[in-house]
């Protein structure tokens, strides 16, 4: 489904991601990990089309297309998804709205009728339950206000309605309390079928307990430094990052 | 019948101009209005065109706009067709309408002469105006021109203790092929324990890269005590070939409302002068704009409130998208005087400019000789949200559409101060249609 290959990214003339290889295939839940400021929310924005980032090297494909080519808006209906580590509050636009316009151009774009009021009423209200969120949030400005835990819900609302084929999830449970880690991990694993694939990036174990990754991988400066079963998360949570990074360098050195 | 000689574009021009038309001008005139007419254009004289050495008029170039030949008093009236008023109908709204096609009231409805708070124009200038019209001709060149030859305008009469009815629509519509100055001099009085409400629109229909018409207006208004004016002023089209000039002399007194809501969609060059001024305590005044310009278009909005009295509040809200090559000025004056005890005075001006050609100069100011008052004011100008935007375009909603749906966002909080759902509608789809229409790839 996704390829990376050699995928080099700066931003302002500094290389962040230093040649980033990756696969996943459809069916599969890949978690990324590493320590802060190592690129995991840079490759995200990269794959979800942000302009900030210039590609210098390497190519994304996607679903046998060119990912690097595609706008935003293009990547989003052909089904890539991105849960933001910070949600960004956009007062004056209706979340409801917002979110019914959204589900619209992706279904136009996959030849599907724009769903009216009443069927979208009741989409949401079936997600919501799933998600667990309180509907007054789905009345108020986009993310405007939210609490840090809210934002993160709501992301995770918005994936349950679009249905994306390839989910992107940033640290999405930073944030929220132990209930709701379960709930949002319950909904992300309802939504999970043999033809569509997540990537969660988490710095805690924890969440890896209920949303079972098939590989785990450890970025480290820019680079995709381990690659391992969901026992390296277990790992990781008791030794802390040093021992892959000293065992990294002496590897670079030799 | 005179000829249309007296082409106009200079101060000589205009002074000339008043002696060849002296006939129109003091027709049916009261000794004492013809007497401030002739004060009016003696103290035009002294002051003069207004030039960008001028504090007041330092980012417009009223004097390049005016620089062409405009003739006042045309001697063929043109006609406009139905079809074209109703065009400038606002669908939906009931409402008393007066139309004014290129500055002469026109007959619109039998049914809305009838109503007892329209007058003539000729009611004010045949009778006694020393209580309506301000006797003070101060220092605008621009007000002191329109007093000299105004020769029709809206005049509206609230009697004491009345809740009018349904809005009163007043249209002003102006030609788009002859080089017409224009000027009208509107009178409100909203009495005692009244309510009104009063939507005023200005639609040139011109379209030329050149100016074809500028029209120079003052409206007086006069809210007695503890009454209330609801007061909305939109203009549109023209952004091509239309300039105006329009001037608010507000008195509010005791425990009065008013609010301005002033709408700037269209127009090539406009000046708004918003002078509001308190002679009672207990008065509440919300300014409100709202403002998308596009091309060459020039705004300046100037506003000024002057707390001259206690226990009053003062409400003012800008905001504005600046695209192209548009160009805006916003000097906001709030003078709180020394008697203007427990004054709660707030002001706001909010910009985006869409590109880097665009421009915005926003001076607000406070002044402030009370010493027991609460008062805030603050300007921003910046560039549109680029996270926001693409957070939208990240869920699939095309650059367009994202763009359209944040700038509507930046302009809802005015937007939504517009009462009447009808004119609401009927602005917000003007606006989402200047918004759809270019995408210049930003
Ligand atoms: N717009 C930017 N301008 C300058 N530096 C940036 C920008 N965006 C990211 N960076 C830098 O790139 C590096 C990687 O950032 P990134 O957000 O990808 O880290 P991360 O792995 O997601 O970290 P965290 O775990 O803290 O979320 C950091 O050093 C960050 O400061
Ligand atoms: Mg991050």
């Amino acid at each position: 489904m996704l390829t990376i290959n050699n995928l080099k990214a700066s931003v302002e003339d500094k290389e962040i991601l230093k040649g980033i290889n990756l696969e996943v295939k459809k069916g599969e839940v890949h978690a990324i990990m590493g320590p802060n400021g190592s690129g995991k929310s840079t490759l995200a924005a990269v794959l979800a089309g942000r302009s900030d980032y210039e590609v210098t090297d390497g190519t994304v494909d996607y679903l046998g297309q060119n990912l690097l080519e595609m706008a935003p808006e293009d990547r989003a209906k052909e089904g890539i998804f991105l849960a933001f580590q910070y949600p960004v509050e956009i007062p004056g636009v209706n979340t409801a709205t917002f979110l019914r316009t959204s589900l619209n151009e992706i279904r136009e774009h996959r030849g599907l009728e724009p769903l009216n009021g009443a069927d979208f009423l009741k989409l949401m209200k079936s997600k919501m339950e799933i998600i667990d969120i309180d509907k007054s949030l789905i009345s108020r400005s986009l993310n405007e206000g939210f609490s840090g835990g809210e934002k993160k819900k709501a992301e995770i609302f918005q994936m349950a309605m679009l249905e994306p084929t390839l989910a992107i999830l940033d640290e999405t449970d930073s944030g929220l309390d132990i209930d709701a880690l379960k709930v949002v991990a319950a909904g992300v694993n309802r939504m999970k079928t043999d033809d569509n694939a997540v990537i969660v990036i988490t710095h805690y174990q924890r969440l890896l307990d209920y949303i079972i990754p098939d590989f785990v991988h450890i970025i480290y400066d820019g680079q995709i430094i381990k690659t391992g079963g969901k026992e390296l998360a277990i790992t990781l949570e008791e030794k802390g990052y040093d021992w892959i990074t000293n065992e990294h360098a002496a590897l670079s050195n030799a | 019948m005179k000829a249309s000689t007296g082409k106009l574009s200079t101060a000589e021009d205009f002074i000339a101009n008043f002696d060849i038309h002296q006939d129109e001008i003091f027709l049916n005139n009261s000794n004492q209005y013809k007497e401030l007419r002739k004060n009016a254009i003696a103290a035009f004289e002294s002051l003069g065109i207004p030039s960008r050495r001028s504090e007041e008029w330092k980012y417009t170039n009223v004097a390049k706009a005016l620089n062409r030949d405009w003739v006042q008093f045309p001697s063929e009236t043109k006609k406009i067709s139905p079809d074209d008023i109703d065009s400038c109908l606002i669908p939906g709204l009931d409402a008393y309408t007066l139309v004014f096609y290129n500055g002469k009231r026109i007959p619109f409805s039998e049914s809305d002469s009838d109503s007892a708070v329209i007058k003539e124009f000729s009611d004010l200038i045949s009778s006694d105006i020393s209580n309506v019209v301000s006797l003070d001709l101060g220092s605008d060149a621009f007000d002191t021109l329109n007093l000299a030859f105004a020769i029709d305008g809206a005049i509206i009469n609230v009697p004491d203790n009345c809740v009018l009815d349904k809005p009163l629509y007043l249209l002003y519509i102006s030609s788009p092929d002859d080089n017409l100055f224009i000027q009208n001099r509107n009178v409100i009085e909203i009495g005692k324990n009244s309510e009104a409400t009063i939507i005023e629109a200005r639609i040139s229909l011109s379209s030329s890269n050149d100016f074809q018409v500028f029209s120079n207006n003052v409206t007086e208004i006069h809210c007695e005590n503890n009454s209330k004016l609801d007061h909305y002023q939109f203009q549109i089209k023209g952004q091509s070939g239309a300039a105006s000039i329009n001037k608010y002399l507000v008195k509010q007194e005791a425990n009065s409302t008013y609010t301005s809501t002033n709408i700037n969609l269209g127009g090539q060059l406009v000046r708004n002068n918003l002078e509001v001024v308190h002679e009672g305590e207990g008065c509440e005044t919300n300014l409100f704009g709202l403002y998308h310009l596009i091309g060459n278009q020039h705004l300046d909005n100037h506003t000024l409130i002057d707390h001259k009295m206690p226990n009053c509040n003062s409400n003012e809200l800008y905001i504005g998208v600046l695209d192209d090559k548009s160009t805006g000025v916003f000097n906001g004056k709030v003078l709180v005087r020394k008697d203007a005890q427990k004054t709660n005075a707030f002001q706001s001006n909010k910009n985006i400019l869409l590109t880097d050609d665009a421009k915005m100069n926003a001076k607000p100011q406070l002044e402030i000789y009370a010493d027991d008052v609460k008062c805030s004011h603050g300007a921003t100008t910046g560039q549109l949200n680029q996270e926001a935007l693409f957070y939208l375009r990240s869920r699939g909603i095309s650059k367009k559409l994202a763009l359209t749906m944040l700038m509507e966002a930046f302009m809802k909080e005015v937007l939504d101060k517009i009462k009447i759902k009808e004119l609401k509608n009927f602005l917000t789809e003007k606006l989402e249609l200047r918004l759809n229409v270019g995408d210049q790839g930003r």
